[in-house]
């Protein structure tokens, strides 16, 4: 496994310096700022690198994201080709549920002032005394938000989950990914102290 | 104000002042490294760093500035916090964890990583540097208009306390601090906005309940005293006999009764004006006088006009939202790609919470504050609010809670935004570190505090909305574009953002410099998003098909970078 990675991250990198030669400097898969120290390895990393999942160890890369540069190798099986394959597959799944939160966001917010704008007499309506249409849009709209956020995140997380979990069948690792998306539970850097990360 | 709400509102600001204070030492004392000065060491949790969010995000415009719109324009206002909101649904969908996984810093970073081009990169800082300025401007004058009402000190007091907080938090404590600076104030915000807006609630309904919309134009409730410090020009909607102690129309007047005509007068400066109960109330110069039901019929005038001007408002909200430097940024505090967006699908139940209060507090001032409507203080509403529905000790307490709000709005709001402009220039000299960190805020802070003195009274919510505006024509098409389209090329990338930043920074200098213009001309550069943001992608996707040649080489490898889960690109 380790061997195999090393392999992958070195050719990825190869492959950044030919096509990005100002980013020299930057040993690994991160862009140029993403080492703000500028010398070397990230400090950042250094203080979690062994903490945080999704910043594992590797030597040979900037610990920001260190093994992004061989994102196109999922798992490492069938090649490149496959892996940039899956990619793609997953950023059309992705794309598809971003552009339908975005129509349902676009759909209520041009459609309401059209309906009031229709039907003027809507907007006089009164309920117990309070206009209809600032209680709708003061009360009403909002938890449709927090309702279209949350279905987006389940449906992007249900994607990404699929995904893992079809690659972990395909590769087996030697530490099993958590289940529930990458949240890395529990162990964090200094400031973190606030109990398992991300679980809602 | 009296005595004691004046000493309320002050000893509530100094424990503001010493809470942030005493966060910000406890972060320097944790910081260790630049990373740390810089992005918290990416160490903090979902709901902390939502928190944080929310609290950068309710600025001055949020606090003060949708109450004021709310009171003098009425149910169109209703629509911007809502689209607020919204605009962190799009955040969340489109951007939030692609872009934590490219590992950029800044927006600059992840253009230059994306596209492969230091011009794009020079392009994207000016970008940034131009919302952070837009946005820092309300959040001065907020704090000036703040500390003018509560004790009647100079403007410029309110500016150089902001500043000063500023400089302390960030310039010692950087992210780390502001990270806990923030995420606590959100709280004190939604209680300092929260609490009072119950009380007063339980107060209307007591004093009877009279409805906002009922009558014709507002009229005054009772007798009330204007002071009129700097000369106004305004517009009686009926005949009104008043006592005046001062100029009126160019005449001194010491103190006598006064027919005035319904049109346009001139007062001041310096006057006193006493309206008697039932006198309508003047408006200054650049607002309209409105009937209850106009005001509270969503789009109830100037059809055309009004429609085009509400949608570009909502769509630069919307769109505005997902390319604010300073709140992109804070994702990268997050450890991973899945935890930034879990950490964007909580931001719209805290906004939520919060933005029902303003629309509150617009809608009681319509009632008990219409005297703002002469003076064009709109944003005073929330300040004032509490002492004219409750005299006493009471009103002064809440008056206190209220101001200690308004200030950790304008603290959080601009410690944000001095990091984000600080950040991204920073990594752009040769030297990074601290010291170039430091510069940076410098710049960030100096350059809207050389153009206060010379704009004229802007409502807060206004200027703000110039702000998203810039970034809904220029950062917005970038972050969109380039994280889900691989043919997205450099020189695409740059025309679009020369083309959108460019045109909509000229729309808004020149509402700040020239102003004020009427008809369409004055729609068109309040509201350009609804022209310029298509015309930005669009620019951008034409540029990009025509140069497809060159598209960097490693596109697919970087989206797929964008897009995969950590867990597999770990593996």
């Amino acid at each position: 496994m380790a061997d195999r990675r090393r392999v992958v991250v070195s050719g990825a990198t190869a492959a950044r310096a030919r096509a990005l030669p100002q980013a020299a400097p930057d040993p690994g898969g991160g862009p140029p700022g993403a080492e703000p120290s500028g010398a070397g390895h990230d400090p950042a990393g250094r203080e979690t690198a062994d903490t945080d999942p999704p910043d594992p160890p590797c030597p040979s890369c900037s610990v920001s994201f260190p093994l992004a540069a061989c994102a196109g190798e999922p798992a490492g099986r069938g090649g490149d080709g496959a892996g940039l394959a899956q990619a793609r597959a997953l950023i059309r799944v992705q794309l598809r549920a971003a552009l339908t939160t975005g129509a349902t966001v676009m759909i209520v917010v041009t459609g309401l002032p059209l309906l009031l704008a229709l039907a003027p007499a809507l907007g006089r309506l009164r309920a117990d005394g309070v206009p209809l249409a600032w209680a709708v849009l003061a009360l009403g709209i909002q938890p449709v938000w927090v309702a279209a956020s949350l279905l987006h995140l389940r449906r992007a997380e249900g994607a990404e989950r699929a995904l893992t979990r079809q690659t972990s069948r395909a590769a087996p690792p030697e530490h099993t990914a958590p289940t529930g998306g990458t949240a890395p539970a529990g162990r964090r850097g200094p400031v973190g102290r606030a109990g398992p990360a991300g679980r809602r | 104000m009296t005595v004691t709400a004046t000493a309320a509102s002050l000893s509530a600001l100094a424990a503001l002042v010493g809470m942030t204070a005493a966060l910000g030492l406890y972060g320097r004392r944790a910081v260790r490294t630049t990373s740390d000065l810089l992005i918290a060491s990416r160490g903090v949790t979902p709901w902390w760093n939502a928190s944080a969010i929310g609290g950068e995000y309710i600025s001055a415009a949020a606090y003060l500035g949708t109450a004021g719109l709310v009171l003098a324009y009425g149910a169109d206002m209703v629509w911007l916090p809502m689209g607020a909101t919204a605009g962190y649904v799009l955040l969340q969908a489109f951007v939030t964890a692609p872009l934590r996984r490219s590992g950029a810093y800044t927006i600059s970073d992840f253009a230059e990583w994306r596209l492969g081009s230091r011009a794009v990169r020079r392009i994207v800082t000016g970008c940034v540097c131009f919302v952070g300025w837009f946005y820092l401007l309300p959040q001065f004058q907020g704090a000036g208009v703040t500390l003018r009402v509560l004790t009647g000190a100079p403007v410029w007091a309110g500016w150089a306390l902001v500043i000063a907080v500023a400089l302390l938090v960030v310039a010692s404590g950087g992210m780390r601090s502001i990270t806990a600076v923030q995420a606590v104030q959100f709280w004190v915000k939604l209680v300092a906005v929260a609490v009072p807006a119950v009380a007063l609630l339980a107060l209307w309904h007591l004093d009877g309940g009279a409805d906002p919309a009922s009558a014709g134009a507002p009229t005054f409730a009772r007798d009330t005293r204007v002071h009129v410090g700097h000369g106004l020009t305004v517009t009686l909607p009926a005949d009104t006999v008043v006592t005046v102690r001062g100029p009126v129309d160019g005449v001194p007047r010491a103190g006598e009764r006064l027919r005035l005509p319904a049109g346009t007068h001139t007062i001041g400066p310096g006057a006193d004006v006493d309206f008697p109960p039932g006198a309508p109330v003047p408006h200054a110069g650049r607002l309209t006088v409105q009937d209850g039901d106009t005001w509270a019929m969503p789009f109830g005038h100037g059809e055309g006009l009004g429609l085009y001007a509400g949608y570009s408002a909502m769509l630069g909200v919307l769109l505005g939202t997902m390319g604010l430097p300073h709140i992109l940024m804070r994702f990268y505090t997050n450890a991973s790609g899945t935890t930034a967006r879990r950490t964007a699908a909580a931001v719209p139940a805290l906004l939520a919470l919060f933005s029902v209060f303003p629309v509150l507090y617009g809608a009681l001032g319509r009632l008990y504050t219409p005297d703002l409507l002469l003076t064009g203080d709109l944003d005073a509403t929330v300040l004032l609010l509490p002492q004219r529905m409750l005299p006493g000790p009471a009103g002064a307490l809440l008056t206190g809670l209220v101001a200690a709000g308004a200030f950790a709005a304008f603290i959080s709001t601009s410690c944000g935004i001095v990091v984000a402009i600080a950040g991204t220039l920073s990594q752009c000299v040769r030297r990074r570190g601290v010291t170039a960190f430091r510069a940076g805020v410098v710049l960030a802070l100096a350059a809207p505090l050389a153009l206060l003195p010379g704009i004229g009274p802007q409502g807060a919510a206004n200027v703000v909305t110039m702000a998203l505006c810039v970034s809904a024509c220029s950062l917005c098409p970038l972050l969109v574009l380039g994280i889900w389209w691989r043919g997205l090329t450099a020189p695409g990338a740059g025309a679009g953002l020369l083309l959108g930043g460019g045109l909509s920074v000229a729309a808004g200098v020149a509402r700040l410099v020239a102003g004020p213009f009427t008809g369409w001309p004055a729609v068109l550069l309040t509201h350009p998003a609804m022209l310029l943001a298509p015309l930005s992608f669009a620019a951008m996707v034409a540029v990009s098909l025509l140069t497809r040649r060159r598209v960097p080489r490693r596109a697919e490898r970087a989206l797929a970078r964008l897009h995969l889960p950590e867990d597999i690109t770990a593996r």
